[in-house]
């Protein structure tokens, strides 16, 4: 395909492209351009042993409206924080980039990027096409002049946040073999529409279920329940959540499909007043739900189908289970029992029977979230509370949070890189973002009080 | 009819009572007219027959034609459940630090309470189970409910029906003193009530 940049690409653009329709802002067509090269990644680690420095100056824009140039202006910054998230590359910051002019691939100043010491130079050009923007990305490789990375996206201009997080995880992937999770998202509880509940004398805020994608951007409100609405789990295709509502009066677990019109919720469980159901997890492969219920007398751990059939009680004890979290592959489920005297995380397999206890926390563990070798937990401390994570090999267990506020409510991202958690160091509760080793915390929620964030498994 | 709305239809009645009497025009009063004395038959004779003179009928017996308004001596008893839980006359149960059991105040207190709901057998309650924020949101769920029961629990062995109560954990969601120290604490671990039906 003949590369095509500035003045030519619009005449080229509507030559290559057929008619199209406005895309949807959820949707990013992707096509790979000629000239790429693989395979870089092990030359450039095995000469120099550190992170490829990577530059990414301004994207040049055919055409000077306002609409474009913003467009163009945001693709740059959330790639450019994609990219930073994953830590894969040495992001050259934008005010070094911009000490180089932004050209097309074919005259890229070559000695003037060296001399800022980047190793890769990502060069983007846009065009207008169809009510569309027609994107063309390339990563150029500075030593050998080449480009390692080609390809042609087309997305909605409403929508090219998830644009930029669509060329973050395809960079990802084929640089190194990365599941990055720039497009994956959080559920999360808020009362941050100040809504006041009903029928109530005291003044209470309604807390309802919101989603945004993994760097808080576009949130969405996803329930109106005007009730106290907590601790939503995903489905594995991430297109649905389960969630606790006190809608009725009790507390029972609700499921609702997120993008359909129209809002139908089930409900597995068959919650009571003397039946409350808590703290629902959707199994890895879709078929239950697992969660906490009292309708035995005490809190024990259940699981269902999703369509309320083929209940099983999975403990019996006198003490109390709850917040069931599912293993990677479904056959395990962690769970917080005070069965020892004190809550801590145990192991049993998703059929029930005996359970193992792996922490031994001076006061309580709780709220247990699984990553492929490791399981995060919120831990009472004095002052506090902190997050862990213990091994699952090892049982060797690191504390990743130590103040300030109280750090609680860990849920890991699908590529186990990273954990979110509610943090009071802002003063309200906020969702907070860290690398699993606790490293380069940012704030993700900067309105109302947010708990319960649940990393999407997609 | 419910008797709240009976109460209100009576009250309706005897305004427009009133406004009908109290009006320009004054109330008819009847002259006191002395009861009819028997009198002599002109002639000084008997009278034409040996009858008994017929009995006057029976006076009508009074028709209640409405409530006037008073000032109740029992509130509680006419007012709705929004009015009673302002009032709040069912006290909370408070719980020490992570604790659920009730202590001999929080018994004192459902002693009242239990009074109350034995003299108006009608109410019934929701008991929430509340927290205050300190440990993880998830085990202040399990806390809250777990206060929720004891507290329902020590009602039923007073004798008050379990049909009457339902319990709700609210966990550390709905602090009533936003205070982040041991006296706002100490109200945040409550039992609450809430008078739902009367």
């Amino acid at each position: 395909m003949r590369v095509c940049f500035l003045l030519a690409s619009a005449l080229c653009g509507t030559a290559l492209a057929a008619w199209a329709p406005p895309l949807d802002p959820t949707e990013v067509i992707s096509s790979t351009l000629g000239e790429q090269q693989t395979e870089i990644r092990t030359s450039i680690g095995g000469i120099s042993g550190r992170l490829p420095r990577l530059a990414i100056p301004a994207f040049i824009m055919t055409g000077v409206d306002a609409e474009l140039l913003e467009a163009a202006k945001t693709l740059g910054d959330v790639l450019w924080k994609d990219l930073e998230f994953e830590r894969e590359f040495q992001m050259i910051s934008q005010a070094g980039a911009a000490q180089v002019p932004s050209t097309p691939a074919e005259s890229l100043p070559y000695e003037s990027w060296n001399q800022i010491g980047a190793d890769d130079v990502l060069v983007g050009s846009a065009v207008r096409a169809d009510g569309n923007l027609q994107l063309d990305v390339r990563v150029i490789n500075v030593e050998r002049k080449v480009p390692t990375f080609g390809k042609r996206y087309t997305c909605s201009l409403r929508g090219v946040r998830l644009c930029a997080h669509t060329i973050a995880d395809e960079l990802h992937k084929e640089r190194f073999g990365l599941d990055g999770v720039a497009r994956t998202k959080f559920a999360f509880v808020s009362d941050r529409d100040g809504e006041r509940m009903g029928g109530m004398i005291e003044q209470r805020s309604i807390k309802e279920v919101y989603i945004a994608d993994y760097d808080g951007f576009r949130p969405s409100r996803v329930t109106v329940r005007g009730s106290l609405n907590l601790a939503p789990s995903w489905s594995p295709d991430s297109r649905a959540i389960v969630y606790q509502s006190h809608q009725s009066g009790f507390v029972d677990i609700y499921v609702q499909k997120l993008y359909e019109v129209q809002v139908q919720l089930g409900r597995p469980a068959r919650g009571t007043d003397r039946a409350q159901n808590f703290l629902p997890a959707w199994s890895p492969d879709g078929t239950r739900i697992a969660y906490a219920s009292s309708r035995d007398g005490n809190w024990e751990i259940y699981v269902v189908k999703i369509d309320g059939t083929d209940m099983r009680r999975l403990t019996s004890h006198p003490s109390d289970d709850s917040a069931p979290a599912w293993s990677p592959n479904g056959t395990q489920i962690a769970f917080t029992s005070d069965r020892g005297g004190s809550n801590q995380i145990y192991i049993m397999s998703a059929d029930g029977g005996p359970a193992t206890k792996i922490t031994s926390e001076p006061r309580k563990a709780d709220r247990p979230t699984w990553a492929l070798d490791f399981i995060a937990y919120s831990a009472e401390v004095p002052g506090g509370v902190e997050i862990k994570k213990v091994s699952i090999g090892t049982r060797d267990v690191v504390q990743l949070t130590d103040g300030p506020g109280s750090n609680e409510s860990p849920t890991v991202s699908p590529n186990g890189r990273h954990i979110a958690f509610v943090t009071t160091r802002w003063g309200k509760e906020h969702i907070a973002v860290m690398d699993a080793d606790g490293k380069n915390v940012r704030q993700i929620t900067f309105t109302g009080n947010n708990r319960y964030p649940r990393w999407s498994n997609r | 009819m419910s008797r709240s709305s009976l109460m209100s239809f009576l009250v309706v009645g005897a305004l427009w009572l009133a406004s009908a009497c109290g009006g320009k025009t004054p109330p008819a009063i009847s002259p006191t007219t002395p009861p009819p004395r028997p009198q002599a038959f002109p002639g000084g004779g008997s009278p034409p027959s040996s009858r008994p003179p017929v009995p006057p009928a029976p006076d009508a017996p009074p028709i209640l034609a409405a409530e006037l308004p008073v000032v109740s001596a029992d509130p509680l008893a006419t007012m709705d459940t929004d009015e009673i839980n302002r009032q709040a006359p069912l006290g909370p149960v408070l719980f020490g630090y992570d604790s659920d059991s009730v202590d001999a105040e929080g018994q004192k207190v459902l002693t009242d309470n239990a009074a109350i709901l034995k003299k108006y057998p009608t109410w019934a309650i929701t008991i929430e189970g509340h927290s205050d924020e300190r440990g993880t949101a998830e085990y202040n769920l399990a806390l809250g409910e777990r206060r929720a029961l004891a507290t329902k629990s020590y009602l039923l062995s007073l004798g008050i029906s379990a049909d009457r109560i339902r319990t709700v954990s609210y966990g550390k969601e709905f602090p009533f003193d936003p205070g982040h120290d041991e006296a706002a604490y100490a109200k945040n671990r409550r039992g609450h009530f809430v008078v739902t039906a009367k």
